[in-house]
């Protein structure tokens, strides 16, 4: 019998990046195949050729032993190839049954779509994947993300697809044994899934066999039982990268006033934050995925409105309205999404890179080259950006190489505070470690850092200090000592932690 | 030594091969192409009619083309930040009516109608730019609506068309020439050098660029999106004017409605320069190359007397087809 999935040597590039370069694998009917990775090894590149989203440039798929060239995901799932996307697929507009039966939702004989029929089914099929929670009317847009994570996991199955691709499915979700019966339910019915995690627990648990990726190569495809932990972490390099990184000396200065101090910061997604970051200190920001980090790093830089609370940098009370006036007072953001709000990509590297500082290497009012080389030329050994990629667009090159760039940019404003949001998102591990040590130069050199990361070994290995996320609010605020990635994850997921009730107090009274 | 071992990785992990250096940057080869074509309908009109293409007849383009050229400076740098002017038309009308309307056919009150026409007209441009920058309006709706706006006030507090010529100085300038060469086309020259520069050379220009390759992230970075916004907007009301006021000198008259027919192929000779639509990408150098051609092509199909019909649907048809060229394009690259 032919494999229900086999994939033989494809490869994509996008402009001078390479994403995918020969892999090969199969997929065996009613298997639970594991896909491994870091971030940016090509794990999400591989599960969109074979959805349908993006062509490879050169390979082939065979679907039940037949060819299968999808242009599209609709005909992908013709072909009983169904996706659940990690950045979810689904129409925020639109009602969660709409959104069950897109693209084409059952129409009666005139063509319309009948709303309450539609509801009633998607009812139906909600409930019979274990959802109760969820009215099928409601808009997507007004659900939480763990919510919307699982109608994207109920709509690619109930397709009833012959191969299911499920990407870090469990990133949102609070309920993960939901998702793993249905999964026993759907491999019972003899539906092979490719599964995209990197969290090795689920892994063992699901999966008989997995792939491991990395920067877009195939590195290991074995038994699951076969493998000790060790190997398999080795062997996505993502862990024995930071752990490499030479452990540093803290930095803090004390005796002066706290670079950052937040007092009871409130806004939208910010539900009564303090915290104080000294001079020198690396302090991080844990949490599982939409739990107020992205809203805090926003409204610090003035994205979004602050309603009640205050902020001081070095002691004095700020007013920040917009990141303009923040880089007045030395704090720079380092987004979360480089492609909108990082790079600009029609400019050269150089131009992204010269940015914050443009107005000052003109001469006659005109931008003087010799001196915009020199100034971006200061900046970028920080960073380890090889200079031939300056006269290039900052679009053609490695996310790695790219987001070097931005934290280039950072420099040259001159920051004294940068907020850097998962920095390492979407990067290789050369270009990882380079980011460390520009971190760790930052605060030798006195500067102060609030670092986000969704990898907690990060968190544990660079902080001074971190604080966790939960709900919108700081659930937990741990010394390096006191650092474990079970701690952090414990906490994020909102198990109160014993020995933490001296902030909640003092919050309480500040408020 | 730490730093050369994680160079290395660097280098290897991102599988980066650097792209072949070309003779003619990206940005301005579809300039030469535009030039190129400008080129070719010339000598091909030579072909079919030997009378055609006289130097006189060649200066004359060059002359017809300066409404354009400065227009469409405006309505490039407008473009570049992701928006569009649609009230070009209009304001080079008011441009050319306010000169008109304060000169009365003398030079005595020139030296104050030339500042009050040029203020009005960057006034409309600055009110463009609060709308879009401060009320967030969509652009297209903000231009059109005060272009509207202000035809309508221009049509109340005059009759649609001067009653009197222009200044005579304005005259002369638009036939006067210096060195054998018309003043116009000096104009031309350093109108086109300093665009230029402005749009390709200074910070403020560089910005433009950043702010509508990606308004997030110029957000983010702390650009002064809004005063960039209204200064472009500004900038373009104020080319707009100085377009109308040589209009109104080159024909010695002014009407409210002289400058409607140019506004299409501002955005005519932006888009065929090379620009993206979406803003963030194109060099005044290509704008100025589509103002040439298009001008060329304005002459061409009088000569030939096509009907306006036709004129119109050439100019429509040319537009969609660099757009068509300009997606096929970046079609390829993903």
């Amino acid at each position: 019998m032919s494999p229900a999935l086999q994939v033989n040597a494809i490869s994509k590039r996008y402009g001078a990046t390479t994403a995918l370069q020969d892999v090969s694998f199969e997929l065996k009917r009613g298997q639970v195949c594991g896909l491994l990775g870091e971030n940016g090894a090509g794990k999400s590149t591989l599960v969109k050729s074979i959805s349908g989203v993006v062509w490879p440039d050169t390979g082939e798929i065979l679907l039940n032993g037949e060819s299968y060239r999808p242009r599209s995901i609709v005909e992908g799932n013709r072909r009983g190839v169904s996706t659940a996307f990690q950045e979810l697929s689904l129409v925020p507009t639109l009602s969660v049954a709409v959104n069950l039966f897109l693209p084409h939702p059952e129409r009666n004989g005139l063509g319309l779509v009948l709303t309450r029929k539609l509801e009633q089914r998607a009812a139906e099929i909600l409930e019979e994947h274990g959802v109760r929670d969820i009215k099928p009317s409601v808009l997507v847009g007004d659900l939480p993300l763990g919510m919307r994570q699982r109608i994207e996991i109920v709509r690619a199955l109930q397709r009833k697809p012959s191969v299911l691709l499920l990407d870090e499915p469990t990133a949102a979700l609070s309920d993960r044994e939901w998702l793993f019966g249905l999964i026993d339910k759907a491999v019972a019915e003899e539906t092979s899934i490719l599964y995209i995690s990197h969290k090795l627990d689920e892994i063992r648990r699901l999966c008989s066999r997995c792939v491991i990726l990395r920067n877009g190569r195939k590195v290991m495809d074995s038994d699951v039982e076969s493998m000790s932990n060790d190997e398999i972490f080795t062997n996505m390099a993502g862990r024995s990268v930071v752990e490499t990184f030479v452990s540093r000396t803290p930095a803090i200065r004390v005796g002066l006033a706290p670079r950052l101090e937040v007092r009871n910061l409130k806004g939208p997604g910010v539900e009564d934050v303090s915290f104080k970051l000294a001079p020198g200190e690396c302090l991080g920001v844990a949490g599982l995925e939409g739990h107020g980090q992205s809203s805090l790093f926003k409204a610090l830089v003035g994205l979004s409105p602050v309603t009640g609370g205050t902020i001081a940098v070095d002691g004095i009370h700020v007013a920040i309205r917009s990141p303009r006036e923040a880089l007045k007072h030395g704090v720079a953001l380092v987004p979360e999404e480089r492609k909108s709000e990082g790079i600009f990509s029609d400019l050269t590297t150089m131009a992204n890179i010269s940015m914050p500082v443009i107005d000052g290497v003109t001469r006659f009012g005109l931008v003087n080259r010799a001196a915009e080389r020199r100034a971006v030329g200061a900046v970028t050994p920080s960073v380890n950006l090889s200079e031939r990629f300056l006269g290039y667009g900052i679009g053609a090159l490695s996310g790695g190489n790219q987001q070097k760039a931005i934290l280039a940019r950072a420099l040259i404003s001159g920051a004294k505070c940068l907020l850097l949001f998962d920095p390492t998102r979407g990067v290789d591990v050369g270009a990882k470690q380079n980011i460390y040590a520009m971190m760790a130069a930052f605060v030798r050199d006195g500067g102060s850092l609030l670092f986000c990361s969704t990898e907690l070994d990060e968190l544990v290995h660079l902080c001074d200090r971190c604080l966790v996320m939960y709900r919108n609010a700081i659930a937990g605020d741990l010394p390096r000592e006191e650092l474990s990635q079970d701690r952090l994850l414990s906490i994020a997921s909102g198990f109160r932690p014993q020995p933490d009730v001296g902030l909640a107090a003092a919050s309480q009274k500040g408020a | 030594m730490q730093n050369k071992q994680t160079a290395a990785i660097g280098e290897t992990a991102g599988h980066e091969k650097p792209v072949r250096r070309q003779w003619l940057r990206p940005d301005a080869r579809p300039a030469a192409l535009v030039l190129l074509a400008t080129v070719a309908l010339i000598v091909s009109m030579k072909l079919v009619n030997s009378d055609f293409g006289s130097l006189n007849q060649l200066t004359a383009i060059l002359i017809t083309s300066i409404f354009l050229v400065v227009a469409s400076f405006g309505q490039g740098l407008v473009i570049l930040t992701g928006g569009i002017d649609l009230s070009i038309g209009v304001v080079m009308g008011i441009g050319g009516m306010i000169i008109a309307g304060m000169t009365r056919g003398s030079d005595d009150m020139l030296v104050y109608a030339l500042p009050t026409a040029l203020v009005c007209c960057a006034g409309i441009g600055v009110i463009n730019g609060t709308g879009v920058a401060v009320a967030k309006l969509p652009p297209f709706i903000m231009t059109l609506s005060s272009g509207t706006t202000f035809f309508g006030i221009g049509l109340a507090l005059t009759a649609g068309s001067s009653q009197q010529p222009v200044a005579p100085a304005l005259q002369k300038f638009m036939s006067g020439s210096w060195l054998g060469l018309p003043l116009p086309v000096w104009f031309l020259i350093v109108f086109a050098v300093l665009a230029t520069l402005v749009q390709n050379g200074t910070a403020g220009g560089r910005k433009l660029y950043a702010m509508g390759s990606s308004p997030g992230a110029a957000r983010v970075l702390g650009l002064p999106t809004t005063m960039l916004t209204i200064a472009v907007y500004g900038a373009s009301g104020l080319c707009a004017g100085i377009a109308g006021i040589l209009l109104a000198g080159y024909s010695s008259s002014a009407t409210l409605d002289m400058g409607n027919a140019l506004l299409m192929p501002t955005i005519a000779a932006v888009v065929i320069g090379g620009a993206r639509v979406t803003g963030g990408a194109g060099i005044y150098l290509g704008t100025l190359a589509g103002a040439l051609f298009l001008s060329t092509l304005s002459t061409v199909i009088t000569i030939l007397s096509l009907s306006q019909g036709l004129r119109s649907i050439i100019q429509g048809g040319i537009i969609i087809g660099a757009l068509l060229l300009q997606s096929s394009r970046s079609a390829q690259r993903h």
